[in-house]
């Protein structure tokens, strides 16, 4: 018969065992953050819809002939300045958007996050 | 109204049009939204109305600019002629027109009168300055303009319905 101790301890050990392998595997990974970008040309936002994970970057890229810029629309919580034909404006998403351009509002355009 | 309704008609008769008549015709034609705005941004008091009028004369200067860029680069001297010259005396007219009205009766007149000119612009720019042009960069830069008159027909007509 086995002595007590190595039952007690055998069991610990396993338990141990079983404890790292379900709680101590390799750490997550955060996804790497991507760029996207948008252009503006024709008086409209190319692509007009983009889905991206939060804390990528988004970069709009005034292709036009006229002056235009990105506004959210609901409260204005960020926007770019005014941005003249070859102008950009890059922002980091933090939630998901629709937005305009607050100088032709017919121009619209929306971020969603995954 | 009257001034929409002859630049349609002119649009229907298509008038021979050389390249440097063309650049005129398309320059008088934004410098006579320019002045309409002028008188938006002097006479109204509505904040949407006086907005959309700075948005005109902010596009319509830089498609001058634009286009008075490349007639120098192409080599062509814009050329007064006889629909440029009509375009203006109608416009003379609508101005008159809306400098008579004042207050809801003003911002009505302009953006309606706005809703009609762009739908012209369109149809002369589209029927007979496009297809007469010879030149393909300057055809090209026409083209470049219809998305923006059409977007500012459909900000015109947003702004029409808040004077229904």
């Amino acid at each position: 018969m086995k002595n007590p101790f190595y039952r007690i301890a055998n069991a610990l050990a396993g338990s141990m065992l079983a404890f790292m392998l379900t709680n101590c595997s390799a750490p997550e990974k955060k996804p790497i953050p991507k760029s996207y970008t948008v252009e503006i040309k024709a008086m409209e936002f190319q692509p007009a819809e983009l889905s991206v994970q939060k804390g990528d970057t988004v970069q709009f890229v005034n292709h036009d002939i006229l002056t235009h810029n990105v506004t959210e629309e609901k409260t204005k919580a960020w926007g770019s300045p005014s941005l003249a034909p070859g102008d950009a404006y890059k922002m980091v998403v933090s939630k998901s958007s629709d937005y305009y351009c607050s100088l032709h509002p017919v121009m619209k355009g929306k971020l969603v996050t995954e | 109204m009257i001034f929409a309704f002859s630049v349609f008609a002119l649009a229907q008769e298509k008038p021979k049009l050389s390249d440097p008549e063309v650049a005129f015709v398309a320059v008088t034609a934004n410098q006579i939204d320019i002045d309409f705005a002028g008188v938006a941004i002097q006479k109204s008091k509505d904040a949407s109305v006086i907005e959309f009028a700075n948005t005109m004369e902010r596009d319509h200067k830089a498609v001058i600019a634009q286009a008075t860029a490349l007639a120098k680069k192409l080599g062509v001297t814009p050329k007064n002629n006889a629909v440029s010259k009509g375009m203006l005396a109608n416009a003379e007219k609508t101005k008159k027109n809306l400098r008579s009205k004042s207050g809801t009766a003003f911002n009505k007149a302009y953006i309606d009168n706005e809703v009609a000119y762009h739908k012209a612009v369109i149809a002369a720019v589209e029927n007979i300055l496009i297809p007469e042009t010879a030149n393909s960069e300057l055809k090209q830069f026409l083209q470049n303009v219809v998305p923006a008159l059409k977007a500012h027909l459909m900000h015109a007509e947003m702004l029409q319905n808040n004077y229904k």
